[in-house]
């Protein structure tokens, strides 16, 4: 569904041009819920903007063979549109992809439910808390019934209540053939939500873990696994 | 006190300060005009009449010029902040012309286009657009690229990041341009129709006390150009209030 090849991305750091990716390969299966671990830096957010189109300043192949793509950002503020109500921002989603608006009312009916929304979503982004912010960008992602969902960091700004709420939405949403790229600095909060772990190291960055849920015995104790590797490794950076 | 009045009440100071000054002759009176003599002046202005037809004439130059300015000026300021490789060949140039007082160019355009409205409205158009260029151009190209892009990642087209981001992203300048040109067309109208050639105008009501000597009168004149700007800008401040709520918050 998604395959990297050979890439190569580099960045400025301290007026010098330094590798982050050099013949980097990457590969996620149609249906896969991968978690991308890593310390800052890794090239998680990098990875995440190169599959969703974002970033285009690298060398190398992407090949994605999925009808729709939606991208959580990590800053859900420079990615809304502050001019207009948090209604009109998802269901611009819609607009952009030439599908049908009055679905998408009924969908924004839907979502509205499951994320039990409390707030006017005539309001505008800016009147929102940060939380607020991210479930509406969590819902301008699901409003155009996406293959692939690419997540950066969309916890962050959520209480404990609100992402135990966020991931059994993402798990019913993206139950079967769906496709899941999930950014984290704690696999704590996501081990539930994936199937795969990936741990990025190094610089440039290589897999250093790549840990699947087919591997164990059960789900327990894969889930296990994610949390030893990813506390022992980044969670007790942060 | 509430905020409001505090203008007002300055305003009212800085007038009664003035009188007194004529009051207590701190001025040669043959070159200083008290606020009374202004206020009696104005009232014999307003049963003449003619000073509507100044107001009319330099409101006039100046609206079409403006009107004209952002006609060209906005499309090439959003073309120019759009495209930064564009805006890296011509940011200079733009600074460059922005540094010429747009007057300098009136003779130029007196012998070209001859010394009516046309030569006038010229000149103000060119000190419009520069600004107008300049500062939507500057603005556009200073903002984060990222919601562009993240909008283009989500499948919008070009015409819609035009519509829905870089319309909204130029507002804001688009209104601190016209601000801008605004008071840069109306001191540059003014001045024109002091210069050559103007029949009417709040310009050549100045310029004509140079002839009657009438001292309240010029007071009165130089209070309604400011009066003009004041009201022009304020009306803007309104619509950017209006129509750039997201700005405040």
């Amino acid at each position: 569904m998604i395959k990297i090849v050979n890439l190569n991305k580099k960045f400025n750091h301290n007026r010098k041009r330094k590798d982050i990716f050099s013949d980097f390969d990457f590969s996620v299966n149609k249906g896969e819920s991968v978690g991308l671990f890593g310390p800052n830096g890794s090239g998680k957010t990098t990875l995440l903007n190169i599959i969703s189109g974002l970033d285009s300043d690298f060398d190398g192949q992407v090949k994605i063979s999925a009808k729709r793509i939606a991208y959580v950002h990590q800053d859900p503020e420079a990615t809304l549109a502050p001019w207009f109500s948090c209604e009109k921002n998802i269901l611009l989603a819609r607009e952009f992809h030439g599908l049908d608006e009055n679905i998408g009312k009924e969908l924004l009916k839907k979502l509205s439910e499951e994320f039990r929304i409390n707030f006017s979503l005539e309001q505008y982004p800016f009147s929102l808390s940060g939380g607020q912010r991210q479930i509406i960008t969590l819902m301008r992602a699901l409003i155009i019934e996406p293959d692939v969902i690419l997540l950066d960091e969309p916890f962050s700004a959520l209480d404990i209540e609100k992402r135990t709420d966020v991931l059994r939405i993402l798990v019913k949403h993206f139950g079967e053939g769906k496709t899941i790229i999930i950014c984290s600095h704690r696999g704590e909060e996501v081990k539930s939500l994936i199937n795969r772990a990936v741990i990025f190291g190094g610089r440039p960055t290589n897999i250093e873990n790549n840990i699947l849920v087919k591997d164990f015995n059960s789900r327990e104790q894969f889930e296990d696994a994610v949390s030893k590797i990813t506390f022992k490794k980044y969670e007790c950076e942060v | 006190m509430n905020a409001k009045y505090k203008p007002i009440i300055g305003i009212i100071g800085l007038i009664v300060i003035w009188q007194l000054a004529a009051w207590l002759k701190l001025f040669n009176l043959i070159y200083f005009a008290s606020p009374i003599e202004v206020f009696k002046e104005a009232i014999i202005m307003v049963q003449d009449g003619h000073i509507f037809s100044d107001i009319f004439f330099t409101l006039y130059r100046l609206l079409l010029s403006v009107i004209i300015a952002t006609i060209f000026g906005l499309p090439i300021g959003l073309l120019l902040g759009c495209f930064s490789q564009t805006y890296h060949y011509f940011g200079e140039v733009l600074d460059f012309l922005r540094s010429i007082p747009p007057i300098v160019i009136y003779p130029l355009l007196l012998i070209v286009l001859g010394p009516g409205d046309i030569s006038r409205i010229g000149v103000a158009i060119f000190g419009a657009i520069v600004v107008l260029i300049l500062i939507i151009s500057k603005g556009l190209f200073q903002q984060s690229p990222l919601r562009k892009k993240f909008f283009k990642a989500m499948g919008a087209n070009q015409l819609q990041i035009l519509k829905h981001v870089v319309w909204y992203e130029a507002l804001p300048h688009i209104i601190i341009a016209l601000r801008t040109a605004i008071s840069l067309s109306l001191i540059i109208v003014v001045v024109t129709e002091m210069l050559v050639g103007a029949k009417y105008g709040l310009g050549v009501r100045v310029q004509n006390v140079q002839i009657t000597a009438n001292i309240p009168d010029l007071f009165a004149t130089i209070i309604i150009i400011g009066f003009i700007g004041v009201l022009l800008n304020k009306i803007l401040i309104s619509i950017d209030k209006k129509f750039v709520f997201w700005r405040a918050n």
